[in-house]
């Protein structure tokens, strides 16, 4: 009797903090029930590497040089920066100094002269989590100048991105804040005109670049005068045309490093590149110090979003989009509709079923049921799960499976009563003739739902969570309770199976 | 109670069996599966177009846009549904598609094919990690050649409910892998609760011979498996009805998987075990 009230007691506990969960705290709908964009992104980590290596292959020359290694050229690629030496016995000159000053780096290989030079293993490993990082850092702050509430941007598997935007609907928009580098940099005209004539004057320190519409092209410095992480702040304007640009302010630095160059170079075309590109190239009229202007033909729409990326700064990196979703708002809610519909229809008939085959107990069995939902959804809310479209269906479901266990111990009271056992014998009886039974069934079931984990996240991950908290609560509620619950009829002479 | 000599039947029901599975097969060999976006890639777009537009206008516009392989298909929903193939631009389309009356965007997807690799990988790797799980669990749980009966048995279930995904033509994405997943942990439960019985009936009544153990512990577990898997049966049946299109396919594979799941564990797995017993040695009455 003892047992029996503690039991009831600790079953209190249990439903009240469930209910107080359950109410205080609101669930979080996923993606697809609350409408919203989608991204799975990946940063293009041997493209950011390369540019890694471009930066160091200049200073490794110079270094080489005044160590009075004879260097022929120097080759960065995406594996690494190659130097080719004029004499073989330079190359073990070049392992020290490589070891001395650039203690980052190491040779890879070396055969004939031409030695390989890259990044050690682990700041490989750190690199791309450092580029990892960065973008994702990157994407919040844009992201937050858009104005998403509760946006997710986070990492998934080795080196991709997540990006959830719930409410917002424009594609177009959402691709071209997220995906765009909005690497800005203001870099030196050398020369304007046709691609196969500049192509001719090309060298080390010059770089070809095409214009917005494609239809010019520039040779300019390779060496940027500032970039987009001098910039303190960028806003739209108006040119003096009246037209849509975005004005910027310079920080310190760049104010400093933009003074110097205009002043020396008054006259010269300055062309403003993004992301490779450039968007004009004003003729230098006067030095300049801390401020400039963007201006090319915007729509208002795209100088808002150019200042909106500039603002938060470039991706380390460009950035592939592996997946997008986007899912209206209307989709969720019809689904949410007949998600409820289909619950409660499909609660009403197991109850009946359950009614109709074991009479009293089968209230307790109804109740399992409620309490089994109930666990689910408070444990759910506790963990930071997240409610999908599939989890829907996985609760319900659960409903169905969660009274499985029940019926085995039904069945076997009857069968223990029909031998002639009295009540309470069979109730034991049965409850300790199916408990491995049940064991089994749960446990099967809790190794399909785990393995579902790895396909990440997504709809499939709210399926997969929403059975795996509904098979341990439904060991909670039936194996356990499901006793305490029957012995309770018995002992108010209520039991009839 | 009356006895229902189910090992006698056993014959019908591998007739029974054999058909389901080479129905099975030939619809998978001839027809295939219809894969999902999660394993094609490409973009699916779900419109809902405010004046009434019919397909054939929908595939007009999108063949001047360009287009060359696209299907077009409505729902009972009222929206209507383009699947582009991988490498094509879906922004054009959804520009395109503006001309011929406004619309609201339903959902819009699109999957490239490093993922899509990785899902087809993933979803293979899961089911076979499953049922290697599942037999491993098993082979703990009773004698090697009992588990390896009812994972003969899931192997069945399993493919019959992937053909008859084949069958209908429903298609085959990311969810209803997972469902299948859940399908075979749930219709081994129902092999375990009599294989569980058998083996309790075994050390009880030593002098039985196997095959009257086997239909006695079937019945005896009758009722709770036609129980279990009717409450079951329900809830997913009034979700395959009343979920919506999206639950409704994932539900689809509860529907079939269960009920096969209820005869293969009631008519198949012990009968297997039963006729390699009795092959791999001819039973004197009384040994296990």
């Amino acid at each position: 009797m003892k047992d029996l009230k503690l039991n009831l007691l600790a079953l209190l506990v249990l439903i009240g903090l469930s209910v107080a969960v359950v109410l205080l705290k609101p669930i979080n709908l996923g993606l697809d029930l609350r409408g919203g964009i989608s991204f799975v992104l990946q940063p293009d980590i041997a493209y950011s590497l390369q540019q890694e290596y471009e930066r160091y292959a200049k200073d490794m020359e110079l270094k080489a040089r005044e160590k009075g290694i004879k260097v022929l050229d120097v080759i960065p690629s995406k594996e690494g920066i190659r130097v080719e030496l004029v004499e073989e016995e330079d190359v073990k000159k070049l392992s020290e100094l490589v070891e001395k000053q650039f203690p980052r780096f190491s040779v890879v290989r070396s055969e004939k002269g031409s030695v390989l030079i890259s990044l050690k293993e682990r700041e490989i490993e750190q690199f791309k989590s450092g580029v990892l990082t960065q973008t994702i850092e990157v994407l919040r702050k844009r992201i937050d100048e858009l104005g998403v509430v509760q946006p997710v941007i986070t990492r998934i598997g080795e080196d991709r991105v997540l990006v959830e935007l719930p409410g917002v609907l424009d594609l177009q928009k959402a691709k071209s804040i997220v995906g765009r580098t909005a690497l800005l940099e203001l870099k030196l005209v050398v020369e304007a005109g046709p691609k196969e004539v500049l192509q001719g004057k090309l060298t080390k320190d010059y770089e070809l670049l095409p214009s917005l519409q494609g239809n010019e092209w520039f040779l300019v410095e390779k060496l940027p005068v500032i970039t987009g992480a001098d910039l303190k702040t960028a806003y739209t304007s108006t040119d003096e045309f009246g037209m849509p640009a975005v004005a910027f302010e310079l920080n310190e630095k760049g104010a400093e490093a933009f003074a110097k160059a205009t002043e020396k170079n008054i006259g010269r075309r300055l062309a403003i590149v993004l992301d490779k590109r450039v968007v004009s190239a004003p003729v230098i009229r006067s030095r300049i110090s801390d401020r400039g202007q963007i201006s090319g033909n915007f729509t208002p729409e795209e100088a808002k979003e150019l200042a909106i990326v500039l603002r938060a700064g470039a991706l380390p990196t460009r950035v592939e989009f592996l997946q997008e979703t986007v899912v209206g708002p209307s989709l969720g809610k019809d689904a949410i509709e007949q998600g409820i519909r289909a619950g409660v229809g499909a609660f009403i008939l197991l109850v009946l079923v359950l009614l109709a085959r074991y009479k009293t107990a089968g209230i307790t069995a109804t109740f399992s049921i409620l309490l089994n939902a109930l666990m689910l959804w408070a444990g759910l809310v506790l963990l930071g799960g997240t409610l999908t479209l599939p989890g829907i269906a996985g609760i319900i479901l659960n409903m169905g499976i969660a009274v499985d266990s029940n019926v085995l111990i039904f069945e076997r009271v009857k069968e223990e009563l029909r031998l002639g056992n009295t009540v309470r014998k069979s109730i034991e009886l049965g409850y300790r003739r199916t408990l491995n039974a049940v064991w089994d069934t749960h446990i099967t079931l809790l190794v399909a739902a785990l393995i579902l984990f790895q396909f990440g996240s997504g709809p499939v991950k709210g399926f997969a969570t929403t059975l795996t908290i509904g098979t341990i609560a439904s060991f909670i509620s039936n194996v356990y309770y499901a006793k305490v619950l029957l012995e309770l009829l018995s002992r108010l002479r209520l039991f009839k199976i | 109670m009356k006895q229902i000599p189910f090992m006698s039947l056993r014959l019908y029901a591998y007739l029974v069996s054999l058909l389901l599975l080479l129905l099975s097969l030939i619809s998978l060999g001839t027809r295939g599966l219809n894969l999902g976006l999660d394993f094609t890639g490409g973009s699916v777009l779900e419109l809902k177009f405010q004046q009434k537009i019919s397909l054939s206008q929908v595939r007009k516009t999108l063949e001047e846009l360009g287009y060359e392989h696209f299907q077009v298909q409505d729902t009972a929903q009222g929206t209507i549904i383009i699947k582009l193939r991988l490498g094509e631009s879906k922004e054009k389309a959804l520009e395109g598609l503006k001309k011929l009356s406004n619309y609201e965007l339903i959902r819009s997807e699109s999957i490239g094919g490093i993922i899509t690799a990785e899902l087809r990988q993933k979803a293979i790797w899961s089911i076979l990690i499953a049922l290697g799980g599942i037999l491993l669990y098993l082979g703990y749980r009773f004698e090697p050649l009992w588990a390896f009966s009812a994972i003969l048995a899931l192997a069945h279930d399993v493919l019959i409910v992937v053909g008859a995904y084949s069958i209908t033509y429903r298609e085959v994405s990311l969810d209803v892998v997972a469902s299948l997943l859940i399908v075979a942990g749930y219709s081994v439960t129902d092999t375990v609760v009599v294989f569980d019985r058998i083996r309790e009936n075994l050390r009880i009544r030593k002098a039985t011979p196997l095959r009257e153990l086997i239909d006695l512990s079937i019945n005896q577990t009758l009722a709770r498996t036609l129980m279990t898997s009717l409450t079951t049966f329900v809830v997913s049946f009034v979700l395959f009805l009343l979920g919506g299109p999206a639950i409704s396919n994932i539900m689809f594979a509860f529907v079939v998987g269960v009920v096969v799941g209820t005869l293969s564990s009631i008519f198949v797995a012990s009968a297997i075990m039963l006729d390699i017993k009795s092959r791999l040695k001819p039973e004197p009455a009384g040994s296990v």
